[in-house]
């Protein structure tokens, strides 16, 4: 029998390895697919607390995560395009547009 | 005692990838790493007894969102492709080979029915959408409201750039 815990071990895996990928990673690109990976970490958390209790609403928040995290792949991949036209580059050390 | 051995496998792969993901310099193969995480994620889902959510995650995830990745990979890349000779020598196609593997344990798990290998309930998908539509709609409203403007919001952003980028060179 697989406990909740080993579950939420797996979350964790996925976690740590998005939010290394975030903080380390200079290519927007690879951001964007960091956050996929903790967007995903609570997709996981979610269904295990709602397969463990048997409630819908650990299901209906994964669903509504996931639109979110669609969303923001598609919205996040044509912001890099624009920047990628602008600055010909991809690099967030070089994109200084924000910066004061 | 099978199953529980076969969530171990899918927990290894998923740690596995995850540090190739991280590991890895090239982002092409980075994205194929991500499949097989997202893969795997649908597997994890499945062995929970949540087999409307392994499907969304496949379907969603692992075909919509990675091609995205993919197309924003494709024009955003700035050095040359590797050769064919090295892209096969290198463990694209383990990779894809883990992917097949990974769908073929969706399923089977699928064609087991709804008994949980691991006792976990089994909530039904009408039950979710009751919860969706009827106790989180507000909810659901909120968001499809909040995820127009900022679609909205984007293609403005994008067509006010172009206008300014086609009035330069008209002046010019």
């Amino acid at each position: 029998m697989i406990t909740l815990g080993e579950i939420v071990a797996l979350s964790g895996i996925l976690f740590s390895g998005g939010v290394y990928s975030v903080l380390t990673s200079r290519n927007a690109v690879r951001m964007l697919m960091g956050i996929e990976l903790i967007f995903n970490a609570a997709n996981v958390n979610f269904v295990a607390y709602a397969s463990t209790t048997g409630l819908a609403e650990g299901l209906s928040l994964a669903i509504i995560s996931i639109s979110i995290a669609a969303a923001e792949a598609a919205i996040g991949i044509a912001i890099v395009l624009l920047l990628d036209k602008l600055f010909k580059t991809v690099d967030v050390d070089k994109i200084k547009e924000l910066k004061g | 005692m099978i199953v529980d051995v076969a969530y171990y496998i899918i927990v290894l792969v998923t740690l596995l990838s995850v540090v190739g993901f991280v590991v890895t310099k090239d982002i092409v193969r980075a994205a194929g790493l991500l499949l097989v995480v997202l893969a795997c994620v649908a597997a994890a889902f499945a062995f929970m007894n949540s087999l409307l959510l392994a499907m969304i995650q496949l379907m969603v995830y692992a075909g919509a969102v990675i091609v995205i990745f993919l197309f924003g990979v494709m024009l955003t890349r700035r050095e040359a492709p590797t050769s064919r000779l090295r892209q096969l020598a290198s463990y694209e196609n383990l990779t894809y080979l883990v992917f097949a593997a990974l769908l073929f344990l969706l399923i089977l798990r699928a064609s087991a029915g709804l008994t949980s290998p691991l006792g976990y309930a089994y909530v039904s998908p009408q039950l979710v959408a009751t919860s969706l539509y009827v106790q989180l709609r507000g909810v659901v409203y909120a968001l499809a409201a909040l995820i127009g403007a900022s679609s909205i919001g984007a293609i403005y952003v994008v067509r006010k750039e172009k206008k300014q980028s086609d009035g330069t060179r008209g002046g010019v």
